[in-house]
């Protein structure tokens, strides 16, 4: 029984991600029919809704909120919770990122890229400025353009809808597939969509890092006096938010890191730790 | 390498990385959105001219006052996904058979492919009313340049 209860504390997370697909996911899409949409595209996109109109960036933004409302309400309550409790829509809910993670684990590390040599937060909010003033600076709108939030909910659904199919017969469709194959699936942790291209993980990722400075929120923090710098929650980060420091000490990059909990999970220091405390 | 420099290296990728994707167009695909009004005149749509299959992908706002309605294209399918493979009971679905659509609402948007055939001709999108076959608009779709709006 303990077993079981150990083994189930461990994956705790892979229930609520599941949970997240069968929300979120065609065929059932629950939360996207209840605002009428059966994907999350349209009234459910959370990611349109920040680019800038050519059209005028107010009455632009106002047709956008107005058109993704739900996106939009569903943001600013991801917004919220992060702020709060850490980046847990992220590691624990989102459907897309979690299937990317969840496919990815199928494959053998061999077969993974590894995307930890890139700096995370220089390269993310380059590609987010784009993603946000490319229409309105006349370059071009990234868009639905290889989105993953268009790719996996037609893959997961294609087996039930053949309009989802016509996409992926489009190399537009296959371009996104790759997109999602070569940034989630084949990417070591499964996580590099989530952390170098999705606009909302940037937002999030800044709501934590400055939510991070106040010790009220809770969040995944280290005792530096308990660390011993063994590097085992460096190893075990998808996402490569760890790394030791000069001082031989853990340092956690809150731009990065997802709130996950592997880390506290494998200390053998115990000095990982998830709830409110000192500034790290 | 200096941190500082990395930084602005890795910003200048993602920059690029960035402008790439939002430069990236195919020839066989086009997403454009449709405003469908009466008798209002409809801005065409240009296809790319590379060989094969060609599909659009719509986003329709229909400001039309028809709830049944018919969307073909000669040597064309008309695809939706709507509604969606299991309803839920908490929201009324349109009703989509083939190129036909019915229970529509006023604003609401309609997300369409249409599978063009390797043909390279001119189409023409028709939407007309279900009951009666009378033309409501049409949107002609033009082979050539590949310059699609998105909404």
């Amino acid at each position: 029984m303990g077993r079981i209860t150990e083994i189930l504390s461990a994956k705790r997370r892979f229930v609520f991600l599941f949970i997240g697909m069968l929300l979120f996911l065609p065929p059932l899409s629950f939360v996207p029919q209840a605002a009428g949409e059966p994907n999350m595209c349209g009234k459910v996109c959370p990611r349109l809704f920040i680019i800038l109109s050519p059209k005028g960036i107010l009455p632009g933004a106002l047709s956008n909120i107005q058109a993704m409302w739900f996106g939009v309400m569903l943001v600013a309550v991801i917004l919220a919770v992060t702020y709060f409790f850490g980046r847990l829509w992220c590691s624990h809910l989102c459907p897309i990122g979690g299937f990317s993670e969840m496919v990815s684990r199928i494959f053998p590390g061999w077969m993974k890229i590894n995307f930890t040599g890139i700096d995370v937060p220089a390269f993310r909010y380059g590609y987010f400025a784009v993603f946000v003033v490319g229409a309105y600076a006349g370059i071009g709108a990234i868009a639905c353009k290889l989105c993953n939030f268009r790719v996996i909910p037609f893959l997961v659904g294609a087996p039930f809808e053949p309009a989802y199919v016509a996409y992926f017969s489009t190399s537009m469709g296959l371009a996104g597939l790759l997109s999602v194959s070569v940034f989630g699936f084949f990417a070591r942790g499964g996580r590099a969509y989530c952390n170098l291209l999705c606009p909302v993980g940037a937002m999030d990722a800044a709501v934590n890092y400055i939510a991070c400075r106040f010790g009220s929120t809770r969040k995944v923090r280290t005792d530096r006096e308990r660390c011993d710098g063994c590097g085992s929650c460096v190893r075990s980060c998808m996402v490569g938010a760890l790394s030791v420091d000069g001082t031989l000490k853990i340092r956690r990059d809150a731009l990065v890191c997802m709130s996950c909990r592997d880390c506290e999970k494998v200390c053998p220091q115990g000095a990982i730790a998830y709830g409110k405390g000192e500034k790290r | 390498m200096s941190r500082r420099f990395q930084k602005i290296l890795f910003i200048a990728v993602g920059v690029a990385v960035g402008v790439l994707f939002a430069r990236f167009t195919t020839g066989d695909y086009l997403h454009g959105m449709i405003v469908l009004k009466e008798n209002a005149k409809l801005k065409p749509l240009f296809m790319g001219k590379t060989p094969g299959k060609k599909t659009l992908a719509l986003s329709i706002r229909n400001e039309q006052g028809s709830p049944d309605i018919t969307i073909t294209v000669k040597g064309g399918e008309v695809k939706s996904f709507y509604p969606p493979p299991v309803v839920l009971p908490f929201h009324k679905w349109i009703a989509v058979q083939g190129g036909a659509f019915r229970g529509l609402r006023h604003g609401m948007r309609l997300p369409l492919y249409v599978t063009l055939d390797c043909a390279e001709h001119d189409y023409e999108l028709v939407f007309a009313r279900a009951s009666d076959g009378k033309v409501i608009n049409t949107v002609p779709i033009l082979t050539g340049e590949n310059h699609g709006t998105h909404h």
